[in-house]
């Protein structure tokens, strides 16, 4: 079988010292197989002429960047694209037309185990050599073979692994290598490894909304104090969290709705509104228990004031984060 | 309704109760993000780094226990 036609999209490539980027490039020749486009704002000359360089002028946005250089190399006519730009949510939509066309991988943090082995991978793969770059989806089996044997917790996953790897003389820098698998026939997947890794971390070391939830009361306790001193700067900030985390969790739920995200089993009305509605039945909850233990707390106007205002800004998350959410039939399954 | 006499030392232990409950909210965000950040979720509404405000809120708790307990007692 022949190996299929490349092209890596690196946008910063050329900001790269001449030793990290050729550091870089010598993972990449021993990671791919044959002819390599390498579509960068670098323009250089290669000995075994494994890559070919295209230059495209940088451009001030990296989105544009990016856009620049998907429309060049699908004019390549090459069989997949890979870059390693985080595609994060600002520049959320321009791209989502290309993935249509089936021959882009994609490199967004789509879910926690994606970027988790993105994480590892970024952190075991490339080191020092190339740190702009914050995502890939070049998964390493070395790092999986050690990683696997051991328990680790997710909340110092990363402080964990390095070590664990450090300590099996695993250099960061050198780890990826061709066809390093014992069982040399059969190569693992991505999801595989991905799944290798997750059945040995425990699960439930850290509860991940724990912080929001403490944030969002941490918020609220700073309203009420503020609100109680007379100062409307807390009310200010609360609001545009609120408009902030909402708008930050549309374009999320979009992204995971095209790429079959994290939540993808999940999304059933019942745990979709259970999950929204969870901080809000607690913060009542503390408030009820904090006016019935103390005598200040529950009589005044500025405990309803603030009391009305998260009720109000709850149900307006509830309702439009519903209404955005279902309205359009974004969440048909799309694999790449 | 029992008409409500200010007290100075009403001030001093509200004020310590609270800088002592930003310092265990400090405590409980470092517990769980162990890397720690330089800001602090209250750095919004403190804008000072995080050590520093840990620090002052202890220090400063302390100092308003000590008034309170003093202008108690009058």
């Amino acid at each position: 079988m022949a190996s299929p036609r490349l092209a890596l999209l690196l946008p910063g490539l050329g900001l790269l010292s001449e030793q990290n980027r050729n550091a870089f490039l010598e993972k990449q020749r021993a990671n791919f197989e044959g002819e390599i486009f390498i579509i960068s704002d670098f323009s250089g000359h290669d000995k075994n002429n494994r890559f070919t360089f295209i230059k495209i002028s940088p451009a001030a946005k990296p989105e544009d960047f990016l856009k620049q250089g998907f429309s060049a190399a699908l004019t390549l006519d090459v069989e997949k694209i890979i870059t390693f730009e985080n595609l994060s949510t600002r520049n959320a939509t321009w791209f989502l037309p290309y993935l249509g066309m089936g021959n882009v991988i994609e490199s967004t943090k789509r879910n926690f185990k994606e970027m988790l082995v993105s994480e590892v991978v970024n952190l075991v793969s490339f080191g020092n050599s190339y740190n702009v770059f914050s995502m890939n989806r070049i998964f390493t089996p070395e790092a999986v073979e050690v990683l696997a044997g051991y328990e680790l917790s997710r909340r110092s996953f990363l402080t964990e692994s390095i070590n664990l790897l450090n300590s099996h003389g695993i250099r960061t820098t050198e780890i990826i290598k061709k066809n390093t698998v014992k069982n040399k026939s059969r190569r693992l997947t991505t999801s595989e490894l991905a799944a290798v890794i997750m059945r040995n971390t425990k699960q439930n070391s850290v509860f991940y909304g724990g912080i929001s939830l403490l944030t969002y009361i941490a918020n609220v306790v700073m309203l009420y104090v503020g609100l109680s001193l007379g100062m409307i700067y807390p009310l200010a900030v609360f609001f545009s969290s609120e408009l902030a985390g909402l708008s930050n969790f549309i374009v999320n739920e979009k992204i995971n709705f095209k790429n079959r995200g994290f939540l993808n089993s999940a999304y059933k009305f019942g745990k979709f509104n259970a999950f929204l509605m969870v901080p809000v039945v607690l913060e009542i909850l503390l408030l009820g228990v904090l006016s019935r233990y103390s005598k200040g707390i529950g009589t005044g106007t500025f405990f309803a004031i603030s009391l009305i205002s998260i009720i109000a800004v709850s149900i307006l998350s509830f309702v439009l984060i519903n209404r955005f959410v279902w309205a359009k039939r974004t969440n048909t399954k799309v694999y790449i | 309704m029992s008409k409500r006499v200010f007290k100075l030392s009403t001030v001093f232990e509200a004020l310590w109760i609270y800088l002592i409950f930003i310092w265990v909210y400090i405590g409980i965000e470092n517990l769980l993000y162990p890397a720690a950040v330089a800001n602090t979720n209250l750095s919004v509404y403190v804008p000072i780094p995080q050590n520093l405000l840990a620090v002052a809120s202890f220090a400063l708790s302390f100092v308003f226990f000590i008034l309170w307990k003093t202008y108690d007692k009058q």
